[in-house]
């Protein structure tokens, strides 16, 4: 078999693992199109200055012992089966890489013999990239689960970031579709990358010159839509798996339906968009000081389709709105509907030397479109405060961005003021437009 | 040639496009007191009544001053901001850049922050317009193995970015000679191994790509084709076709 037909087959299964995020909109905060990773057409993941890098994403074999249901690779599927020599996979990633196809390699496998055997193939490719070809650029290597210690750390020593997936979001749901994998099984080697990493810390301070270990951290991946687990429970699993292992990333994928146990749905389309709000939500978590608990809970276990998480959190918290942009607290400025971080840190710099108004925002690129329901300047609301409730938000929020005003100054008080007198049943006007009802 | 009269419609200082030719006719505007209404690059000039010329000569001893100067009053930071704004192919970005070295002479660092005024701010987006087309173009640009072994690519950027995708590839790839050709603007960015030029293109012919170089064409795009889920890419049209409100019915809550 010609490296032609390996790579189209260990490629074609490589995919369904959503290694980096294949939703553009981790990086281009919440509004970026859903599956724009996709129509990249390859894997992304981000180097350590934030920039997004793109990997090429392949399996080392597709062949496997295991027989997870929700995996293409699973032994009792019936696919064309590839493997790699080290040598020709180093070889075809290093052309790719110099003419700058590729920033990275993505390296993953399917179990071939035992976990051992398999370790140390993946090994073996990463020795030649680092010590034949001094390649210094970016390697994501799975640890594969069941691995011995010594094999995991050797791999760490090379890579810059290393996975484990914790696949399905529940150990119930892990038992019943992936036999073979245990929960130990996975937090066993997430827990040796992690001590790993804080013992180089450490030593760091003592010798010069310890070894590089994994770093750019460890992430892991969780199937959605595959189980009945709740977004509640797999954001406050995200939470738990950041603060015990810390973990760097959480990817979200959404499921393909590619497996045909009856436990599993059959004929869906990827959850995209539940997956893309969970993404949002995670960030939440990792960089607006949001808790899981705070975004939803038991009661309120689902993220709303509709709205993105902050503003589904906001509205939730009404009572502590309006913010005023000249006085905030920056903390606070995060929680805003539309206000991202580089936003809060360009109002907190620009309130330094000037009061800010609507059209400062503008000028300071605010998107205003969802934050002004949620901020005063100076005092002012652009709507009339009356209106400031959980419907005329929601409504306004989820609906097109026509009910908008174009803010260029604040004339526009005035004009909505005329608006509201002339028609008294604005309130169901607006419901009316967006299905309320 | 200042003769001390002040005309009507101000001064216009033009410089040869260089760098250090515009912190040359920085300098010159700041010490002959005459405040500039514009600074453009020779080939930029357009002539206009009733607005005055002055020619300004790159002299790399008054653009150190100029530059020392303002990295100490305005950081390491605001100097790479400036740099890339000179990158842009903003028509307003010398003024601009004056008139922010102009507030940072005068309030120090604090210009940093006084994002309210119009060419500080003009010069940060310009900046970010120049660092955002650089990073996406380091992404995007595909290099060919041409017969030799000189890697070659071609390609039209908006800003004048040339010099920073060179530094950029020619650290990333130390042991290889690299040629980057921006037709826009006919010229070559060059890394021969043992340093980094800025040459025009004018009548380059690059050579024959090398024997092997479509095999390897060939599996990148097979590895392309390979990697999209059809399945994702069905549902992202789906969405557009399908108008937001049809969608509460259609996920599960
Ligand atoms: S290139 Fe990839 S990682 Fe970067 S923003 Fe786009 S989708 Fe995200
Ligand atoms: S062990 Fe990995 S490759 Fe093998 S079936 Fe399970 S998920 Fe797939």
């Amino acid at each position: 078999m010609d490296t032609n037909e390996k790579l189209r087959i260990l490629t074609a299964s490589a995919k369904f693992d959503a290694a980096c995020t294949s939703s553009g909109s981790q990086r281009r905060s919440f509004k970026g199109g859903i599956g724009s990773a996709v129509s990249a057409g390859c894997c992304h993941a981000f180097s350590s200055d934030g920039r997004c890098i793109s990997l090429l994403k392949v399996l080392y074999t597709n062949y496997c012992i295991n027989d997870c249901k929700y995996c293409v690779c699973r032994r009792s599927n019936d696919i064309e089966r590839a493997a790699f020599e080290p040598k020709e996979l180093a070889d075809l990633f290093m052309s790719f890489y110099r003419r700058n196809y590729v920033e990275g390699l993505f390296l993953s496998s399917g179990v071939v013999k035992n976990p051992d055997y398999t370790a140390e193939r993946l090994l073996e490719v990463l020795k030649i990239l680092r010590e034949e070809y001094y390649f210094c650029g970016y390697i994501h290597v799975k640890a594969i689960p069941g691995a011995s210690p010594e094999l995991v750390r050797a791999l760490g020593l090379l890579a810059d970031r290393m996975s484990v997936n914790i696949e399905l979001p529940s150990e119930s749901s892990l038992r019943l579709l992936a036999p073979q994998k245990t929960k130990e099984n996975v937090t066993k080697p997430m827990a040796q990358i992690r001590d790993g990493i804080i013992q180089r810390t450490n030593e760091i301070k003592l010798f010069r010159s310890t070894p590089r270990f994994v770093p750019a951290g460890q992430s892991t991946q969780m199937i959605i839509g595959a189980t009945p687990d709740t977004d509640y429970q797999i954001i406050r699993l995200s939470q738990a798996l950041y603060r015990t292992y810390g973990l760097k990333r959480v990817f979200y994928s959404a499921y393909v339906p590619v497996g045909n146990h009856p436990a599993l749905p059959k004929d869906i389309q990827p959850p995209l968009l539940r997956e893309h709000r969970l993404y949002q939500a995670d960030w939440l978590m990792r960089f607006y000081g949001f808790t899981a608990e705070e975004i939803l809970s038991e009661d309120n276990s689902h993220l709303d389709p509709l709205l993105d998480p902050k503003a589904f959190w906001a509205l939730n918290h009404l009572d502590q709105f309006p913010v005023e942009i000249n006085t905030a607290p920056y903390e606070m400025l995060l929680r805003v509907p539309g206000i991202g971080v580089n936003c809060a840190k360009r109002i907190a710099a620009a309130r330094r030397t000037a009061k800010l108004t609507f059209a400062d925002l503008k000028k300071l690129r605010v998107q205003l479109k969802n934050s002004v329901y949620f901020i005063t300047c100076g005092g002012k609301y652009v709507f009339p405060s009356y209106r400031m409730n959980h419907s005329f938000i929601y409504g306004s929020l989820t609906a097109s961005s026509s009910m908008m005003p174009a803010i260029t100054e604040h004339r526009q008080l005035t004009m909505n003021d005329d608006f509201d007198s002339l028609t008294p049943t604005a309130e169901e006007r607006v419901k009316c437009l967006t299905g309320q009802f | 040639m200042p003769d001390g009269t002040i005309l009507d419609g101000g001064a216009v200082y033009v410089y040869d496009g260089s760098y250090d030719g515009l912190f040359t006719a920085i300098f010159d505007a700041v010490y002959s007191r005459r405040e500039p209404e514009d600074i453009v690059s020779g080939n930029r000039l357009q002539l206009t009544f009733a607005t005055r010329y002055i020619e300004t000569a790159a002299d790399p001893a008054k653009a150190a001053r100029v530059k020392k100067a303002a990295r100490e009053k305005l950081g390491s930071q605001a100097m790479k901001r400036i740099y890339h704004a000179y990158l842009s192919s903003g028509e307003d970005r010398e003024i601009s850049i004056y008139r922010y070295l102009m507030l940072g002479f005068r309030m120090g660092g604090k210009a940093n922050s006084h994002l309210t005024d119009p060419a500080v701010f003009r010069v940060f987006s310009l900046s970010r317009n120049v660092s955002r087309e650089a990073d996406k173009m380091m992404g995007f640009m595909r290099f060919s193995v041409m017969e030799g072994g000189v890697q070659y690519c071609r390609f039209s950027p908006e800003n004048n970015i040339l010099p920073l995708v060179l530094s950029h590839f020619a650290a990333r790839f130390p042991g290889i000679p690299l040629v980057i050709h921006d037709t826009r603007r006919s010229l070559l960015g060059i890394y021969d191994t043992a340093g980094r030029y800025i040459v025009s293109a004018e009548g380059y012919v690059p050579p024959e790509k090398s024997s092997d170089e479509e095999c390897f064409e060939g599996l990148w795009k097979l590895f392309y084709d390979t990697i999209s889920i059809k399945e994702r890419r069905n549902l992202k049209l789906m969405k557009q076709m399908m108008p937001a409100r049809y969608f509460r019915h259609v996920w599960e809550r």
